[in-house]
């Protein structure tokens, strides 16, 4: 079928152009009410006896007709009643077939190409060559032009014409036209789905920060009015008692002024300390590396946290020079905290392994952050979705992340989040004398070699990695992840 | 600049000249109190940033920096690194009222003398690890 032009050839071009998201294998395209329109006016427009859309099922297994022209015409109509004489259950509306049903429909089916056939061609081991011939004497449908459809640069679905005698010339292009506009319309319909589906997924990631963030403002109002509150009462209770004892027994009013100065000490340890991280973790501004080394030290009463981080890494995460972005280290940080503190909720842990490392390669490069623990873990199925997850997976979305959470009953559960870096850094990266490598391997514990922490990092990593059990997926764990 | 001598004054008998830098001018008054009428130290000057600090230690040539560690802008380990490629005799010493740990452990790092918590922050401690 050489020498027709493509119809989707202009489109293609203007839609590659722009913002036009990647083709996937599993393009299925709803067929929105006006295209079916176009379509049911399609033999007024190109002057054929019939016209059929045929667009790919999900999977793109077969392809099913999903608009018509001319499908309620007398001769069609009478063609069918012809076609039930032979093959009572004969319904051209439910004909689904393989995309390489014939090496015709493989051409326009899969490889994109025109096709101008006869039907009896075009339609040889599809439908029956007796039914064929009906259509064929009853609605003189001896020829088809068939162009493939083409929506976000994949073929899409097929638009069939049908006439008595081979289209080419100026019907040729009339149809070539039609089809363009029909796959315009399918497009807009494609981009529009997919700005509705970003524009609810946004809100789903608004909704849940703002359920963490209130969430967090109650924890913080019941520390300070509850705890805070109630020792800031009592120093001042042992003021005023070390007021009246100043004059009659300065040794006890000394006393009780230095237990005051006591109090308020243990006041800015304690609570003061425990709301300022959890407004905001200052340390963040110094490091990713720092900041998690801290949180793990804060979890080390409830279980042995070890903190490996990739030497490479640290070189970007130098505190005098950091070239992370501060809210891809606050989202990594707040990723490791949740799954710290689910560690501690729910997993009945000895030990947390938190992993900090660069994945992939030139613009795919990720931070990729992983905290394993060896709790009980339990059967996907089983999980359910806490309101700190979900704002970690808002968090990691709105950066343009992904989270996935593999779990299994006995073998613990691990947390690997998956942060795109702005830039990819140049590899392979040579520490210079101020590029120490700042990872430890436990929590508080002196650094190691740069090779030490290497090796020790991929034996975490690949510890983690190494555990059996089932994967939830981003889009699954909605329903069943931590 | 040349480090300066072991002691509680310089080999001239003046004191120390410090430079504190805090985004919060609460504790830079806190340490100017902590350290007004003492015979080893006197306080010249105050930043309220990373930047400003560079600046005024540029022009002041202090013996001893107290840093605050969060500052905004540059944190006080870059503050701190670069004061040492300015003056390589200053005694830079970060505070911070969090994260003592960690702070602790980076602080020889970006070549700090010492790191303090804030509420350890006396004339007597910083006598000793700034000699």
């Amino acid at each position: 079928m050489h020498g027709l032009p493509d119809p989707q050839a202009a489109g293609r071009a203007r839609g590659r152009g722009g913002s036009v998201a990647a083709s996937t294998t599993a393009l299925a395209i709803s067929v929105p009410t006006d295209v079916q329109e176009i379509v049911a006016n399609g033999l007024a427009a190109t002057g054929a006896r019939l016209v059929v859309l045929g667009m790919y099922e999900p999977g793109r297994a077969r392809l099913r007709p999903v608009a018509w022209g001319g499908l309620h015409a007398p001769y069609v109509q009478q063609a069918i009643a012809l076609a039930r004489r032979i093959a009572p259950a004969f319904d051209p509306t439910l004909i689904a077939l393989p995309p390489d049903a014939n090496p015709l429909q493989r051409a326009v089916n899969v490889d994109g190409r025109p096709v101008a056939a006869t039907l009896l061609a075009f339609a040889a081991g599809i439908v029956d060559r007796r039914l064929l011939r009906v259509a064929v004497a009853v609605m003189r449908t001896r020829y088809v032009l068939a162009l493939p459809v083409r929506v976000a640069g994949e073929v899409a679905g097929v638009l069939s014409f049908y006439g008595p005698r081979p289209i080419h010339g100026r019907q040729e292009r009339a149809c070539v036209a039609f089809t363009r506009q029909v796959a315009l319309t399918l497009e807009n319909a494609h981009l529009a789905a997919a700005l509705q589906r970003q524009v609810a997924a946004l809100q789903w990631s608004q909704r849940l920060l703002t359920q963490a963030d209130e969430r967090l403002r109650r924890q913080v109002a019941e520390l300070l009015h509850g705890r805070v509150q109630s020792r800031l009462l009592l120093a001042w209770h042992r003021l005023g008692q070390a007021e009246a004892l100043v004059d009659v027994d300065p040794a006890q009013a000394r006393a009780l002024v230095a237990a005051v100065r006591e109090e308020l000490e243990q006041i800015q340890d304690q609570e003061v300390r425990v709301a300022s991280h959890l407004l905001h973790p200052q340390i963040i501004r110094v490091g990713l590396g720092p900041a998690v080394r801290s949180l793990a030290g804060r979890f080390q009463t409830h279980f042995r946290v070890d903190v490996a981080i990739d030497p490479h890494l640290a070189a970007l995460d130098d505190p005098a020079h950091n070239r992370l972005p501060e809210p891809l280290r606050l989202a990594a940080y707040r990723a490791v905290e949740e799954a710290l503190g689910n560690s501690v909720r729910h997993a009945r842990a000895r030990a947390v392994v938190v992993s900090l490392a660069l994945d992939g390669d030139g613009s795919d490069r990720r931070l990729a952050v992983r905290v394993r623990d060896d709790g009980r873990g339990c059967a996907p199925e089983r999980v359910q979705v806490g309101l700190g997850l979900s704002s970690v997976a808002g968090r990691v979305e709105q950066l343009g992340g992904t989270r996935q959470l593999t779990s299994a009953p006995g073998q613990g559960t691990t947390l690997t989040v998956r942060l795109p870096l702005p830039e990819a850094p140049r590899r392979p990266w040579a520490p210079t004398t101020d590029d120490r490598p700042c990872g430890t391997l436990r929590a508080g514990a002196s650094s190691g070699s740069a090779p030490a922490l290497s090796a020790a990092v991929s034996a975490a990593l690949s510890s983690a990695e190494g555990m059996s059990g089932q994967t939830i997926a981003p889009g699954e764990a909605d329903d069943r992840s931590w | 600049m040349d480090a300066p001598p072991a002691g509680g004054r310089e080999g001239n008998g003046r004191p120390r000249t410090v430079i504190v830098v805090d985004d919060e001018p609460a504790f830079r008054q806190f340490t100017g109190a902590l350290l007004a009428g003492r015979p080893e130290f006197v306080v010249v000057g105050e930043a309220g940033s990373g930047e400003e600090a560079l600046a005024l230690a540029a022009r002041l040539r202090p013996h001893v920096v107290v840093l605050d560690v969060l500052l905004p802008g540059l944190n006080g380990f870059a503050v701190c690194r670069q004061l040492r490629a300015l003056l390589a005799g200053v005694r830079v010493v970060l505070v911070s009222a969090h994260d003592e740990g960690e702070f602790a452990r980076l602080a020889p790092e970006a070549g700090a003398a010492a790191f303090l918590p804030k509420r350890a922050l006396t004339p007597v401690t910083l006598l000793r690890v700034t000699t």
